[in-house]
């Protein structure tokens, strides 16, 4: 059982055997404490401003923008070049060269110099060079199925097809966003101490939400170069069921792996967040009431979720049918008296798929803002602090702690060759994340240390020949090998949920399920996968824009109203 | 050219991998060189500097033939500052570790003081180590605290160290830096020695990044 410092009542947490498999994992969904969602509350809460001190676009679209986020305490800029891209160079890979938008989010207004140095860089992405002044660095491409259909009716007077924007929901999807230091930006270490940006990807999270805004105004300023006489800016209610929408392979996979106690952070916080409203003994009528609507509303966004992709295909008719289950349960259903989440959860646990089940676990917390928003505060991880080796246990009270929170992996036989199929590894080209057939493609002697289920077995082999009263400290002096096996093991003691619990080599793991659990954690919808190991998202649709923020509900935008 | 505290970590890890070291010494490796350049230093010279001259230097031979001892000394070569570091930390922390310390011909002796920092958590008071020879002297703690005297005298060659406890010491706070100033050429040797850990763009092709369903429409 995990325990926390927490007095008010709540059942116990989920265990991490059950919450840390990638099965469910590959099941999650946006909640309250996403970070898109924590960071639009922030902005509003604390009345940020925002304008737009450069807009300097040629009736094609080219030139740059700047757009400030300006808070108590601090000023943020996206700074954004538009670009004329052919389209046959248009590509959401990360070996692409070009791009139709290049951005970086500017710690501060930019002035003149600083505008032309990054002109020079931006552009260049991962081949040009940031400064301190710089957090992130992105870039996004236009959907070609709808991004001229936009242009050509506003340009005519009339607005976009909603079918048509409902079936891409989106006008440009980024390739990637870079943040913590990459190319040259400023280190996360750096900017960690301020309060807007203490929960993880608040700097990621701004650039994406400003370049939504650009990316509209974008298209309202093509349409009118286009026609000055006839164009029109988009129907407010229209616009904003444009998202951003996000493509992203495995670069952005082995995160979760590398960074394993921000990740208990991240999943200790959603799991204290989903005891706390179960261990709500009494719901208000208000709160009963919030939850229905939010179902139906919820409910609507599955129905608008589109995939061709086989699995998520299969899971997503799974979902839709589990729903409708769920709907029915919930007609006759007490959700007042006697814990009804806890009850609610009982029946969704005893009866519903994992989609389902995770997707309870993010709504459920939807009524509850005043008792979990503040968590958002608990999301960051100091991953320095706890990077030391314990050289006291000894050897024998080591392996006891592996036998218990690595099970999953000593069930294993790491002799199979199916359990050892895969190998992550970095292309020499593009100095990205790959995985591969470990054995076809001759991936061994290149392997990334990305198997800890694997290389915490082999530690327990080897830890069985020690004398039991050997300390790690001496053990570690003759077998160097097994150094990072052991820190993963002793930060997983102290940290639970910090471990994926499946093997993350096997030949039937599907990368898209560590895609899948990150993006949530994002706050990202309409999960689209496109192979096994790269995903296409939405980003902040329905969101009310910058301007709009301040007279915006707080915190009522992720779910699609109710009617259009 | 300045790059970031995170890129120069990284980079020292991957270096340090494809100079033969584990994962786990090369994870040390980098939090060191992030240590390092934080206050100041050439972490990525040092770094390179000590990957050439240890690289032909089996594991065994670089480390304290005998670290239950009070004067540690390699097998057949110079003490690792970085190997050396991982069991100073672990015996430390396991409170295996016997005060004044001496330790033989430390390689890149800047290297190893990441690691003293741990060592004085554990013992609740700073820790100073020094060379007499050369003068040169380093009072830190776990706070940030920091005060070092002739230090350029500690450059990449082998060189003796002493270390001890010094409670009631209190150095000043050290200034932070959070940036690199990279030299073309020690950028150069260090990623040559990471570029061992990827994978020729000749294998790997046929899964990859997976190629799926087109990716522009």
């Amino acid at each position: 059982m995990v325990t926390s410092p927490d007095s008010v009542a709540r059942p116990p947490l989920r265990s991490p055997d059950e919450v840390m498999r990638l099965s469910r994992m590959g099941a999650f969904h946006q909640h309250r404490l996403s970070f898109m969602r924590v960071l639009l509350r922030r902005l509003r809460g604390e009345g940020w401003q925002f304008d737009r001190p450069v807009f300097a676009l040629d009736p094609a679209g080219v030139g740059r923008a700047v757009y400030s986020a300006r808070g108590p305490e601090r000023t943020y800029s996206l700074v954004a070049f538009a670009h004329d891209l052919p389209d046959d160079q248009r590509s959401d890979r990360v070996i692409a060269t070009a791009w139709d938008t290049t951005f970086t989010l500017f710690d501060g207004v930019p002035g003149a110099a600083d505008l032309d140095r990054l002109a020079a860089n931006v552009p260049l992405q991962e081949a040009g060079r940031l400064e301190e002044t710089e957090l992130s660095l992105s870039r996004a491409n236009r959907s070609v199925r709808l991004f001229e259909h936009v242009v050509d009716r506003l340009a005519a007077g009339t607005q976009p097809d909603p079918s048509r924007i409902d079936a891409v929901g989106y006008l440009m999807r980024t390739t990637a966003v870079y943040g913590s230091g990459k190319f040259g930006a400023a280190d996360r270490q750096r900017i960690a101490d301020r309060p807007e940006l203490a929960t993880p990807f608040q700097v990621e999270m701004l650039a994406v939400y400003l370049i939504r805004a650009f990316v509209l105004d974008l298209v309202e300023h093509l349409a009118r170069a286009r026609s000055p006489e006839t164009a029109v800016p988009l129907e407010p209610g229209l616009r904003r069921r444009f998202g951003i929408g996000n493509s992203t392979g495995l670069g952005m996979a082995p995160f979760l792996l590398t960074h394993p106690v921000l990740l208990h952070h991240w999943i200790a916080v959603r799991e204290e967040a989903f005891a706390r409203v179960r261990g709500v003994a009494e719901a208000t009528a208000g709160e009963e009431q919030a939850f229905r609507t939010i179902f139906r509303r919820a409910r609507r966004g599955i129905d608008q979720w589109r995939t061709e992709h086989p699995v998520q295909c299969e899971r997503l008719a799974g979902l839709r049918e589990d729903l409708d289950r769920l709907e029915a349960h919930l007609a006759d259903a007490d959700l007042r008296h006697d814990h009804p989440w806890e009850r609610l959860w009982a029946w969704t646990h005893a009866h519903l798929r994992l989609e389902a089940q995770e997707w309870l676990v993010s709504l459920s917390l939807e009524p509850y803002g005043d008792r979990v928003d503040e968590l958002a505060g608990r999301m960051g991880a100091d991953e320095i602090g706890t990077f030391a080796i314990d050289g006291s246990p000894t050897v024998g009270e080591f392996r006891e702690q592996v036998a218990s929170d690595y099970a999953w992996a000593l069930a294993l036989d790491w002799q199979s060759p199916a359990r050892r199929a895969r190998a992550w590894y970095i292309s020499e080209e593009k100095l990205e994340p790959r995985l591969g057939d470990r054995e076809a493609e001759g991936l061994e002697p290149y392997e990334q240390p990305l198997a800890p289920g694997r290389d915490v077995a082999a530690l327990y082999a080897d830890l069985a020949a020690e004398d039991p009263a050997t300390s790690v400290a001496d053990f570690l002096f003759h077998r160097p090998e097994h150094r990072h096996a052991v820190r993963r093991v002793q930060q997983v003691a102290a940290f639970p949920y910090a471990e994926i619990r499946d093997n993350t080599i096997d030949a039937e793991l599907l990368p898209i399920d560590l895609l899948r659990a990150k993006l949530s954690f994002f706050g990202a919808t309409h999960f689209d996968p496109r192979s096994d190991r790269w995903v296409r998202i939405n980003m902040f649709r329905n969101a009310p824009f910058p301007e709009e923020l301040a007279t915006a509900p707080e915190d009522d935008w992720a779910y699609p109203p109710l009617e259009d | 050219m300045t790059g970031s505290l995170n890129e120069l970590e990284t980079l020292v890890k991957r270096a340090t991998r494809g100079a033969g070291l584990s994962w786990g010494i090369a994870e040390e490796a980098g939090k060191s060189a992030r240590w390092l350049a934080s206050r100041g230093f050439p972490a990525g010279a040092l770094v390179l500097a000590w990957l050439q001259q240890g690289e032909q230097v089996a594991y065994r031979e670089r480390v304290p033939a005998d670290p239950r001892g009070t004067e540690w000394k390699a097998g057949a070569s110079f003490l690792c500052p970085v190997c050396t570091g991982c069991v100073l930390s672990d015996r430390a922390t396991a409170g295996r570790l016997s005060l004044p310390l001496r330790l033989r011909e430390v390689l890149c002796p800047l290297l190893f003081l990441p690691f003293l920092e741990g060592l004085s958590r554990k013992l609740g008071h700073p820790v100073q180590v020094e060379n007499p020879l050369a003068g040169a002297t380093v009072l830190l703690d776990a706070e940030d605290g920091w005060r070092g005297e002739r230090l350029e005298a500690l450059g990449a060659v082998p060189t003796d160290l002493s270390l001890r406890a010094q409670p009631g010491a209190r150095p000043p706070r050290v200034e932070r830096f959070y940036r690199v100033d990279w030299e073309a050429e020690e950028k150069a040797g260090l990623d040559a020695f990471a570029h061992r850990t990827f994978a020729p763009a000749s294998i790997g092709h046929q899964s990859g990044a997976g190629a799926g369903l087109r990716d522009n429409d």
